[in-house]
């Protein structure tokens, strides 16, 4: 192995490591409980009695998988909609060339704009969500 | 049909949703920003400028957008340009980057909470390695450097797998045969890299950084979780005006504001990442 091949190898390693260690570390929290979340200095190993109490209390929370459905429930319909929405007109600004394409484009970054923690519609987050699709599918 | 017709028809789907389900709300919250009791004024904009964290905010915002978008940028390309040279295993590592993805900024902020608070992670190791002595916080009203430094990584974390995505996704439509000629003609990979792949990428950077940008204008849960109130930014401002302070005028005031700057940011890199009509 060259050192170049070396240094690209351990480049990619520490960016992985990088991306996969902080949920390592939320993870032992989360199968941990509080005497783990409380403890000082902090474990970087699971511990020996390693149990899924605390997701099994998470879970028996009332609400919980209601929640959970809920979550579900608006990603499909936005994705749904970002689709039959984004779709046709990524392909119209990547396959056409009309006039209004830029204006359309720029009325599309508009919904980035937006903030959707303020706005009280919450309908702005589907809206956003085309957005991204059609910009997407825009450049793609 | 008509050739002409056919992008209209094709775009009027998604228009008349806009239309409907965001320039109207977006109307009615610029209307809502610019008038107090009823009446047209400025009023809104004048507490909200008088306000003790507006300063801060803007900053900090500003601050941070600043920081964070070019090294998403930087690290994203140098991540793309990996890939590609990678042998096996590409689609594991590619999928292995783009994890954060998945991760809501509530989320990932308090995952690096867990890592920078003072009883965290970083304080463990710090103090096994013998730089410290005890746990020293990080996060707190007097340490404004590191709280920055400490969002801009848990940001760095969340978001720069988009720009991964984006500009992956814009590598690949690169033809290798630009690539190989650069080489025929002598090109080192460092000239190749700037003179060719970077050209050509330029839209789908164009897309990352707009979408980037604004996006950063509108942090909010990172910061929120790992800052609270020490660190007030923009979105954070205005979510205090809307709920603690129920006051739905100034709230309104600083999303004005923020969509102001976004489309500003968003016209600017239009303009000066344009790829002229005939090279496209």
């Amino acid at each position: 192995m060259t050192l170049r091949r070396a240094v690209f190898i351990t480049g990619i390693i520490v960016l992985s490591v990088w991306t996969l260690l902080p949920i390592y570390l939320i993870a032992l929290g989360a199968v941990g409980g509080r005497t783990v979340v409380n403890s000082w200095p902090k474990p970087f190993l699971p511990p020996a009695d390693l149990s899924f109490a605390t997701m099994r209390e998470f879970l028996d929370i009332a609400g919980v998988w209601t929640s959970a459905l809920y979550s579900v429930e608006a990603a499909v319909l936005c994705m749904a909609f970002s689709i039959l929405l984004g779709v046709p007109a990524g392909y119209a600004l990547a396959r056409f060339v009309f006039a209004g394409a830029t204006a359309y484009r720029l009325v599309v970054l508009l919904t980035r704009a937006f903030q959707s923690q303020s706005s009280r519609c919450h309908s702005l987050s589907a809206s956003s969500g085309s957005g991204f699709t059609t910009l997407r599918s825009a450049s793609a | 049909m008509n050739a002409r017709v056919i992008p209209y028809l094709l775009i009027a789907p998604s228009l008349a949703f806009l239309a409907i389900l965001f320039f109207v709300p977006l109307v009615q919250t610029v209307a809502l920003a610019f008038q107090a009791d009823g009446i047209w004024s400025t009023g809104n904009f004048t507490r909200m400028t008088g306000d003790l964290n507006f300063t801060d905010a803007v900053v900090n915002t500003f601050e941070l957008v600043i920081i964070v978008v070019p090294l998403q940028l930087l690290l994203a390309l140098a991540m793309a340009m990996m890939l590609q040279h990678l042998r096996g295993g590409r689609d594991i590592v590619l999928w292995i980057w783009s994890i954060p993805l998945g991760i809501s900024d509530l989320a990932a902020g308090l995952v690096w909470l867990a890592i920078l608070t003072d009883k965290g992670y970083l304080n463990t190791i710090l103090v096994r390695l013998g730089v410290l002595s005890g746990p020293q916080s990080w996060l707190s009203y007097e340490t404004p450097a590191t709280l920055l430094a400490a969002i801009v990584v848990a940001e760095l974390w969340r978001a720069t797998a988009i720009v991964l995505v984006i500009v992956v996704a814009g590598v690949q439509l690169i033809p290798k045969e630009y690539g190989e000629a650069a080489d025929v003609f002598g090109a080192t990979p460092w000239q190749r890299f700037t003179r060719v792949t970077l050209p050509l990428l330029k839209p789908s950077i164009q897309t990352a950084l707009i979408l980037r940008t604004v996006l950063a204008l509108e942090m909010f849960a990172i910061v929120l979780s790992i800052g609270g109130r020490n660190f007030p930014v923009l979105v954070s401002e205005a979510f205090n005006w809307q709920y603690t302070q129920q006051n739905f005028g100034v709230a309104a005031a600083y999303a004005v504001i923020v969509m102001g700057v976004s489309l500003a940011a968003t016209l600017i890199y239009l303009w000066a990442l344009r790829t002229p009509a005939a090279q496209r």
